[in-house]
């Protein structure tokens, strides 16, 4: 009984997708029937609904908001496994010659700065840099690097490490006082400061604390704009050694250089040392730590004025004296010029500052002259629109002693930070709360440093004396800048207060 | 001596044939001599039609097939077996015409050595046709009707010897009958007398049909008794016969041979039938060959032979069918179909009917948007990577298995992997080139789809030719090739063929697999359109009970493919994660319902904003261009539902509306995660869908329109083409994100490294915009497309392996002490790579801060800035084993997996092979049911 039956379609009449005849279409042309009319209508509400279906479709997915049904991605806050804090300390004052005033392009070290340091696990090791230009390598004489180790028992303890170091010297050609805090190494550093003008000197230290090889590429502006030289970039630190260049070899004979030091590899810790001699007469010498990449907000906290009158009197002296003057150097990198309002806003609330709008001119390195102020402790802040970064330079004078402090722009603290005061004359510790509110800033101190609590009022600065080589924790603040100054007679220094490094901050991973 | 007939009458449930029957017995001109009236436990008013007619009536304990019926009768009754008895074996439905048995006793009475006398079977409803006469089998032992429906013009009316008669209407000498022992209890029904006949001839009497005996049948000896038999039951039970047959015949040392073939045979003839599309016989046969296996009537069977034989075969096998008139047979079985099918529907032609042409602009469009890739090896960008570079590869990326991507897991690959070492493997000698010729064949490839299902439904080539071009220039088609959404481009070029074969598998069982292969493959392609394709395929259904078993089927390949995907997922309680779009996870915005409306699945309208975004013109004036341009095809769609045809248009309109839902939906699912971000599955497959049904009203509409559709048509395609012409624009000029590539993941170095370590790990560091690092471990020469696992895009959990992993990608970016080195070693990284961050002030200090700590680790030695970011590599690795697991062939689960579906992808295809014009078996019936019904349904009701 095997039957034939083909694999093929069998064509089903009243299949709507096969076609049909379209009887019912010819069929409305004849004349009008009951049941065409019916057609016709059912066709047009069928057509009317068809349509409002659509609009309303459109109008739901246009107009009516939809539930969303989003994943959260699964992330691990992770808390690196802490290693040691390393802070590299900047070492003595350097000269460009031996003590004999030979060899001219071979830097040597200028006796030994005091180093303060301290850690809020109390263990502080100290190793100088192997290698330096300045033959100091392993010596006293190098640039140390202080750290401390991570709590074994409870690696997530955050440690606070802080250093600092001052130098006071009197030697031929360098007289001052320098004094820097301990830096944490970085792959992007501004440095603002220093001259290469005729009786100005500015050495170029980079201090390389990591185990790796860090080439160096430099990046300098003057008054006149950048500064093209050879030699600039592929700057070799070896891993654990100190370069030091003279910014002359660079750019002579600039009046306000601006330098950006970016690292690969290894990080380095960059800094300028600045020293003046005026005639025969050394009028100073300075260790310039780096100041705030730009930004637009800057705050130059703790410029402290001391012998306003000698200054005067030092400043009539004639040409080469014009430096003592108080001036604030700001540079617009970019293309585009700034309009910034620089506000000098005396601490405390004593006597008067000054405020003035200045444009600054992109590209280029301009310093303003701050005149007329008296003598006291001022805020620098300047407000731009355009990223810019500052220092401050200042002076101090006794007879005719002079000195010089480069403050550079502070970088912001939050919640907590650490500083230790250098060793060195009265020193005071300036606090600018940046907020619209007071803060009850809480010092715990350490090394002999004294418990306080400092009130600081909604935009305003205080400073509080301190003890000198003492250590000290701030905490209870959300923003703040701080600084520490050291003055005595014609001898004046000072640094900024910087945050703990950020290496080591928990990090949000998205496996 | 006057020859002694009794006559057996065996019914049951023969009410509806009984009473002409009884009265053709009772008009017989040569009366039987006795009549044995046996009821077979009939449960109609069998028993009291028979008691009626008088006599005793005898009821057989329980069911008892036709030849045990008659043997109990005989018990029952006693009765001698004298040389000159006969017995006429009659069923309730063999009503014998008045001459029967004096014509079946003349010829007996004549020729004492004939045993066995059988009549011309009659067809029960037509009276001048043979039903059947005589049978015989083929060399191979198949039984055969000598005679089947054919008109009775008498060319058979030649007394003649033959092997076998039907149990029906036999008159057989009693005492043959008693030595041979009746029918074989081994042969319910089916080859029952065919059996007994060849018996008969052993034992050296004759077998002779008398073409003067005429007796009616409804039907086969297996439809004794009841209404109807499925084409799978007939074809069990004929088979079940045959193997009996054999078995019993064969010589004693065949027998462990033919024993030891029966199941493999049966898995082979199993899979003739699924290319035969005789789907449904595989179970009956596959039943028949295990039952013979284990069949225990077999030994009494060869016993009585044995006994009662005294000819050799040779006395059979001169009755056989050769092989010859076996062909010749079919063959003619074959014309006649031919001639019973000519069925010929009108529609436009492809080169007549403007197809080929519209083909050839798709292609030349394709030209102009994707020309630029012609002899380019490999594409990348968007959601597009290389493929591996072997097929083999290729394919051990498919099934149950680990996967490499963070630290490894054991887990399902997507379904989508299978469709990509398909393609892949199109292109064996380098698998990534057959990215490449998908995208130069994509638009004529969507235009022949779309064309083809388009002039199924059309008489006449516009709607047809719209549909080709707007198909192939779909706006969500063009911006799935930009952004390199491979598995919504698969869908779409697939989508028009699949519903076309949708529609035809509710008739055709070759038609329903091949839409179950493109259901896998556009499920796979693009999961994001299951839901609404089931809401398709239900209503189809619905609208079609008959094709539901064909339909049913569909599924199943796409099932079996997502099995154990699905048990992944819904492990993780996360079911919705089972859409999420496969292929290279792909961060977008998610576009507004409005765009969704006009077809745009990103955030552009077609690339129009930005073609007039230099002109300056108000932000309304695009999306006023794109609403012009689209009117024409949205007028025709809606125009549909005014014309006639509404059977077809508010379909084709409501799978619009489904594919806006899904589009709609889509948008709002963001389940793919991409570092730190979740995105949205990407909405043009479901646009596509939504472009499928106004595409489709704008067909039904030209349609209607006859011969006035020319003037809408060619507004219709013309403004389809303008509103293609940015993003074919932006594919010529290269602003698109799929690029050519050169087939490398990773940077050159790391390349070249891994080509000889394949296990080499490459860990990425990408900063995310929220200051966070997402991170991932390639292996080898990067994560290809077809590694790419939705499952791990979808994680919204942390393994502990993720957890080491995000501890030394921390550690990497932080000034640590952790042990670094140890961990590479042991995750076998050699090298990190960090790539451009995201456009943030949070991700640019991530960077910094990552590239930081990378350059400040005196174990990485910094390599340079690669195509894929600045790279740093860890020389200090020590040899040693890479995290890894099972593949899929290794795994007795994996392997399990991989060996189901290639059962169910291989019947699948088996079925879906083009085979035309086969011989198939039409289900039996009785033969008085409609002789139209039996020409559609060839499957009935399986009892």
């Amino acid at each position: 009984m095997t039957d034939i039956e083909p694999t093929g379609d069998a064509v089903e009449r009243d299949d709507p997708f096969v076609d049909q005849p379209d009887e019912d279409f010819r069929e409305s042309r004849a004349p009008v029937t009951v049941r065409g009319v019916a057609i016709v209508g059912a066709r047009v509400v069928t057509g009317a609904i068809g349509i409002g279906v659509a609009a309303a479709a459109i109008a739901v997915a246009a107009l009516v908001p939809l539930p969303r049904v989003a994943s959260q991605a699964p992330s691990e806050l992770v808390v690196p496994v802490p290693t040691a804090q390393q802070l590299v300390c900047a070492g003595p004052l350097l000269r460009l010659s031996d003590e004999s005033g030979q060899e001219a392009t071979q830097a040597s070290p200028i006796g030994v700065p005091e180093l303060a340091s301290d850690s809020s696990s109390g263990a502080v090791t100290s190793d100088p840099l192997d290698q330096s230009d300045a033959g100091s390598g392993g010596t006293d004489a190098a640039p140390r690097v202080i750290s401390t180790p991570p709590n074994e028992a409870d690696p997530s303890e955050r440690i606070l490490l802080s250093g600092a170091q001052s130098q006071s010297v009197s030697d031929g050609d360098f007289v001052g006082l320098a004094a820097a805090d301990c830096g944490v190494a970085s792959a992007d550093v501004w440095l603002a400061g220093g001259a290469t003008t005729v009786g100005r000197t500015t050495l170029l230290t980079l201090n390389n604390p990591t185990e790796v090889p860090a080439t160096v590429d430099l990046e300098l502006f003057g008054e006149n704009g950048p500064i093209v030289a050879p030699g600039t970039s592929g700057i070799v630190v070896p891993p654990s050694g100190q370069r030091v260049l003279s910014l002359a070899g660079f750019a002579p004979d600039v009046e306000s250089p601006v330098v950006h030091v970016t690292s690969a590899g290894g990080q380095v810790v960059a800094e300028l040392q600045q020293s003046i001699v005026r005639g025969l007469v050394a009028g100073g010498a300075e260790i310039v730590g780096p100041t705030q990449s730009p930004s637009l907000e800057t705050v130059i906290p703790g410029l402290v004025i001391s012998g306003g009158a000698d200054i005067e009197e030092n400043l009539g002296l004639g040409p080469g004296f014009e430096d003592l003057q108080t001036v604030l150097r700001v540079f617009v990198p970019g293309e585009e010029p700034a309009q910034a309002t620089i506000r000098v806003i005396p601490e405390d609330g004593v006597g008067t500052g000054t405020s003035f709008e200045f444009e600054f001119d992109a590209g280029l390195v301009q310093d303003v002259p701050i005149p007329d102020l008296a003598d006291g402790t001022y805020t620098v802040r300047v407000d731009s629109e355009v990223p810019l970064l500052a220092a401050a330079r200042a002076s101090a004078a006794s007879g005719d002693g002079t000195d010089v402090v480069w403050l550079p722009a502070a970088p912001a603290l939050g919640e907590v930070a650490a500083v230790t005061i250098a060793p060195g004359p009265s020193p005071r510790l300036h606090l600018a709360n940046p907020t619209t509110a007071p803060v009850t800033v809480e010092l715990v101190g350490a090394d002999g440093g004294d418990d306080s609590e400092v009130e600081v009022a909604a935009g305003a600065a205080v400073s509080v004396s301190v003890d000198p080589g003492a250590s000290y924790v701030l905490s209870g603040f959300d923003r703040l800048f701080a600084s520490v100054s050291l003055v005595d007679g014609a001898q004046i220094a000072g640094y900024v207060v910087r945050p703990p490094g950020v290496g080591s901050s928990p990090i949000l991973i998205y496996p | 001596m006057q020859p002694r007939v009794t006559a057996v009458l065996v019914a049951r449930n023969g009410a509806d044939y009984l009473p002409r029957t009884l009265a053709a017995i009772a008009a017989q001109t040569r009366r039987p001599d006795s009549l044995l009236l046996v009821d077979s436990s009939s449960s109609d008013s069998t028993g009291s039609l028979l008691s009626d007619f008088g006599g005793a009536v005898i009821t057989t304990p329980g069911r008892r097939s036709f030849g045990d019926a008659i043997a109990h009768a005989l018990q029952v009754s006693g009765g001698g077996s004298a040389e000159n008895d006969w017995l006429w074996l009659l069923g309730h439905d063999n009503a014998p015409e008045p001459g029967a048995l004096a014509a079946l006793l003349g010829a007996v009475e004549v020729a004492p050595s004939v045993a066995v006398a059988g009549p011309k079977l009659m067809r029960w409803d037509a009276a001048d046709t043979i039903a059947a006469f005589g049978e015989t089998i083929t060399t191979f032992g198949r039984s055969v009707q000598l005679v089947s429906d054919e008109l009775d013009q008498a060319q058979y009316d030649v007394q003649s010897d033959l092997l076998a008669v039907a149990a029906g209407g036999m008159l057989v000498r009693r005492s043959v009958w008693v030595a041979l022992g009746g029918f074989d209890p081994g042969l319910p029904s089916v080859d029952a007398a065919l059996d007994f006949c060849a018996r008969t001839r052993l034992a050296g009497h004759r077998v002779v049909g008398v073409p003067a005996a005429r007796v009616a049948t409804a039907g086969p000896p297996e439809l004794f008794g009841r209404r109807s038999l499925s084409a799978g039951a007939q074809n069990r039970v004929r088979r079940a016969a045959q193997l009996h047959r054999r078995l019993a015949w064969a010589p004693t040392i065949a027998v462990p041979l033919h024993w030891l073939t029966l199941v493999p045979l049966a898995v082979l003839r199993s899979l003739v039938h699924l290319v035969a599309k005789r789907p449904g016989s595989v179970g009956g046969e596959l039943a028949a060959g295990i039952g013979a296996a284990f069949d225990g009537s077999v030994p009494s069977a060869r016993r009585s032979i044995r006994r009662s034989r005294v000819l050799g075969w040779p006395a059979v096998d001169a009755f056989r069918m050769s092989t010859g008139q076996v062909r010749e047979r079919r063959a003619q079985e074959r014309a006649a179909a031919a001639v019973a099918f000519s069925g010929h529907r009108e529609g436009p032609g492809f080169f007549g009917g403007g197809g080929a042409w519209v083909v050839l602009v798709a292609l030349v469009i394709g030209l102009i948007a994707f020309g630029r890739f012609l002899g380019v090896g490999a594409l990348s960008g968007g959601g597009l990577v290389p493929l591996s570079s072997t097929v083999a590869e290729l394919w051990s990326h498919v099934g149950y298995g680990w996967h490499d991507i963070g630290l490894g897991f054991l887990g399902a690959a997507d379904p989508f992997a299978v469709v990509l070492a398909v393609l892949g493997s199109i292109t064996f000698w380098s698998p990534s080139f057959s990215i490449v010729l998908l995208y130069l064949a994509a638009l004529p490839l969507a235009a022949l789809g779309a064309w083809w299902c388009a002039a199924a439904f059309s008489r006449r080539g516009w709607g047809p030719s719209v549909a080709a071009i707007a198909w192939a220039l779909a706006p969500p088609f063009l911006a799935s090739l930009a952004g390199g959404h491979l598995g919504a481009v698969i869908a779409h070029i697939l989508l028009p063929t699949l519903v076309l074969a949708i529609v035809r598998a509710a008739r055709s069982w070759a038609m329903a697999a091949v839409a179950a292969l493109l259901f896998a493959a556009v499920a796979a392609s693009a999961p994001v359109l299951v839901p609404a394709l089931a809401v398709m395929l239900v209503a189809w259904m619905l609208a079609r009970p008959r094709g539901i078993p064909r339909l049913l089927g569909i599924p199943i390949p796409a099932a079996a493919l997502f099995a154990p995907l699905v048990v992944d997922q819904l492990g993780r309680g996360s079911w919705l994660a089972l859409l999420a779009e496969p292929g290279v996870p792909v961060l977008q915005a998610a576009p507004s319902g409005w765009q969704l409306a006009l077809g745009a699945p990103t955030g552009q309208l077609h690339g129009w904003d930005a073609l007039l975004a230099p002109l300056g013109l108000p932000g309304l004036v695009p999306h006023v261009a794109v609403l012009v341009l689209l009117a024409p095809l949205a007028v025709l769609s809606l125009l549909s539902l005014f014309l006639p045809g509404s059977t077809r248009s508010i379909p084709i309109l409501l799978v619009a509306l489904l594919g806006f839902a899904t589009a709609v939906a889509s948008t709002h699912i963001a389940v793919t995660l991409v570092g730190s971000q979740a995105t949205p599955i990407w909405a043009g497959a479901g646009l596509s869908l939504y472009w499928l049904g106004l595409v489709g009203g704008a067909v039904v509409a030209l349609d209607a329109l006859g011969s006035r559709a020319g003037v809408p048509a060619w507004v219709a395609g013309l403004a389809l083409v303008a509103v293609a012409v940015p993003a074919v624009v932006s594919g010529s000029s290269g602003s698109t994100a799929v690029v050519e590539s050169s087939g490398r993941l990773l940077p050159a170095f790391v390349t070249a490294e891994a080509s000889s370590r394949p296990d080499l790990g490459t860990l990425e560091l990408r900063a995310e915009p929220d200051g966070g690092l997402a991170v991932t471990l390639h292996r080898g020469v990067g994560t290809t497309l077809d590694e790419q696992s939705t499952l791990a895009a979808t994680a919204t959990e942390l393994t502990d392996d993720d957890v080491r992993l995000a501890q030394l990608a921390g550690n990497l970016a932080s000034r640590s002490g952790f042990d670094i080195a140890a961990e590479l070693d042991a995750l076998q990284i050699a090298f990190v790579v960090l790539p451009a961050p995201a456009a943030t002030e949070e991700a640019e200090a991530t960077q910094l801060r990552t590239a930081e700590s990378l350059d400040g680790n005196r174990l990485l030695t910094p390599v340079g800035a690669t195509s894929a970011g600045y790279l740093w590599a860890f020389e200090g690795l020590a040899e040693g084993e890479a995290p890894s697991g099972p593949r899929p062939t290794d795994s007795p689960w994996g392997l399990g997996i991989l060996i189901g579906q290639g059962i169910v992808f291989g019947l699948t295809l088996l079925l879906a092979i083009p085979t035309t014009r086969r011989r198939r078996v039409r289900s039996a019936r009785g033969s008085d049911s409609d002789e139209s019904e039996s020409a559609s349904g060839e499957e009935a009701v399986d009892d």
